[in-house]
């Protein structure tokens, strides 16, 4: 069982924290338990499946795929020439691409650890178009307007994507850690966005409303689809917020805000194949 | 929600979370038993134990942004502007949504007392005192899921929580650039790997005394 805040240790001179030996204990009894449970809840067919471990390096695997994609994405963005000017803008983005850089050597790490083999970084065609350069995203890096567009939807299904991984990384407390402090990065980075590009004019929040995305683009707004969802799971089964226990406050809008939606691990791969050179 | 609760998960559930349902039928504790004070002369919060402690304690956290925010929309400091104003009930309702979804799964295992804030020290008056207090509030939400979420044990709760953490960091930055352009992730939160802050129940009780100066018995939580 890998510890990943060891793992930090190791490429950090300065970590934040120590290992914990309880936490380790801890992550092996529901280890243990974990392979237990597909025999008595699930059927056979699952009990054969991907071991904990794998299941942590697969799902850091399709996570790796596109913090690659967005850390090449700003990289190319902000090389190429004059599609960002100097500016307090630049700055943002310069300091977004620096985390994406760091997200992508610490899933390598995680990967490492769970003795998984890391998916390489691939070569990119930001217009979405496989290297045709004819993609949905035509503009993306000669119009900053459109490049900052493919920025909010890439960091809005990045946060989403995390979301649908969470139930893959549950035999590793610190993958799940770890896993939930790049997404809670992410989820700063596509507030930053959404600002920068309201006060372009975008009719936005920093938050996601229904399943609004500004973009005039069909592309974009696909992978906006099930943000509008106001259905969330309880024991007892879906529960519709709104209006929740009566509360009137709570409407459509701020009953779809208040939750960002997973997307999908099948739709997270059609998005960034999309985008890849093959 | 709450493990022990039933295990009649729903299908769509079952589903979405890969049918792997945790160890939450093996590991869970049980947490049927009513709340009592184990130690006569503490006035700590208790929030209970397992899974319910862990959402009685992030519900804690969402009604302290609730009478935050309550405060800041009904005693608007000078010159806040319309979108200023829309910003500040936006988050509050969010939180209102969030602190209504804990009510309706943690039902009877709800923490019994209002949960006590203290915001004598920050002057609703002044557009600084306010954003300084909504961010650290906001940071501070931000890294108590960061340093809780991995301890639930059951995957349902774990997957809805993920899915309020995002959003949390969305305030945060939100919040951070009303102060100061571009320090919505600077170093002071994110660090050198790019992770935001992950803290942990005991020292998020420490960082907010001066906010909720009665605490949580942190202690009953899971360790782990």
């Amino acid at each position: 069982m890998a510890d990943i805040r060891q793992i930090l240790d190791d490429i950090s001179e300065n970590a934040p924290v120590v290992s914990d030996r309880r936490r380790l204990l801890y992550q092996t009894a529901r280890a243990a338990a974990l392979t237990l449970i597909p025999f008595g809840l699930v059927n056979s067919a699952k009990a054969q499946g991907p071991s904990p471990e794998e299941r942590v390096a697969d799902a850091m695997n399709v996570l790796i795929r596109l913090a690659h994609m967005l850390s090449d994405f700003y990289k190319q963005g902000l090389e190429t020439k004059g599609l960002i000017p100097e500016g307090p803008n630049r700055e943002a983005l310069k300091t977004i691409y620096k985390h994406k850089q760091v997200h992508t050597a610490i899933m390598w790490h995680v990967i490492k650890a769970q003795h998984g083999i890391p998916n390489p970084t691939d070569s990119y065609d930001f217009t979405g178009g496989n290297g045709s350069a004819g993609g949905p995203y035509p503009n993306v890096m000669n119009n900053s307007a459109a490049f900052l567009e493919l920025a909010q939807v890439m960091e809005d299904v990045a946060i989403r994507a995390f979301k649908a991984q969470t139930g893959n990384l549950v035999s590793d407390n610190s993958a799940i850690e770890v896993a939930h402090r790049i997404h809670t990065t992410c989820g700063r980075h596509a507030a930053k966005i959404r600002m920068i590009r309201r006060e372009l004019g975008a009719d936005i929040k920093p938050w996601i409303t229904e399943k609004i995305s500004g973009i005039d683009n069909e592309a974009a707004k696909e992978m906006y689809e099930g943000e509008q969802n106001t259905m969330q799971e309880t024991f007892g089964g879906l529960v519709d917020m709104r209006h929740l226990n009566g509360n009137q406050t709570i409407n459509l809008q701020v009953a779809t805000e208040a939750f960002d939606e997973p997307v999908f691990e099948a739709e997270t791969l059609q998005f960034v194949n999309l985008f890849t050179l093959r | 929600m709450h493990k022990d609760d039933n295990h009649s998960f729903s299908r769509r559930g079952f589903l979405q979370y890969g049918g792997l349902l945790t160890g939450s039928a093996i590991l869970g504790a049980s947490c049927k038993k009513k709340k009592r004070n184990k130690y006569p002369g503490d006035y700590r919060v208790e929030l209970g134990e397992g899974d319910i402690g862990i959402s009685n304690y992030v519900f804690a956290m969402e009604q302290l942004s609730i009478q935050f925010y309550d405060l800041v929309l009904g005693n608007p400091y000078t010159g806040m502007s319309a979108v200023e104003h829309a910003t500040f009930t936006d988050i509050r309702n969010h939180e209102v949504t969030h602190a209504e979804y804990y009510k309706l799964t943690l039902a009877d295992n709800i923490i019994q007392e209002g949960f006590k804030t203290d915001f004598t020290k920050i002057d609703f008056t002044d557009r600084a005192s306010v954003l300084e207090a909504a961010k650290r509030i906001e940071d501070m939400t931000v890294a108590a899921y960061n340093g809780i979420i991995f301890r639930y044990s059951n995957t349902l709760n774990m997957g809805v929580v993920s899915k309020i953490v995002s959003v949390e960091a969305r305030h945060a930055a939100c919040i951070r650039e009303m102060i100061e352009p571009n320090s919505f992730a600077s170093d002071d939160v994110i660090d050198i790997h790019g992770l935001d802050k992950s803290i942990y129940p005991e020292d998020v009780v420490t960082a907010l005394q001066d906010l909720a100066p009665k605490g949580f018995k942190t202690e009953t939580l899971p360790n782990y």
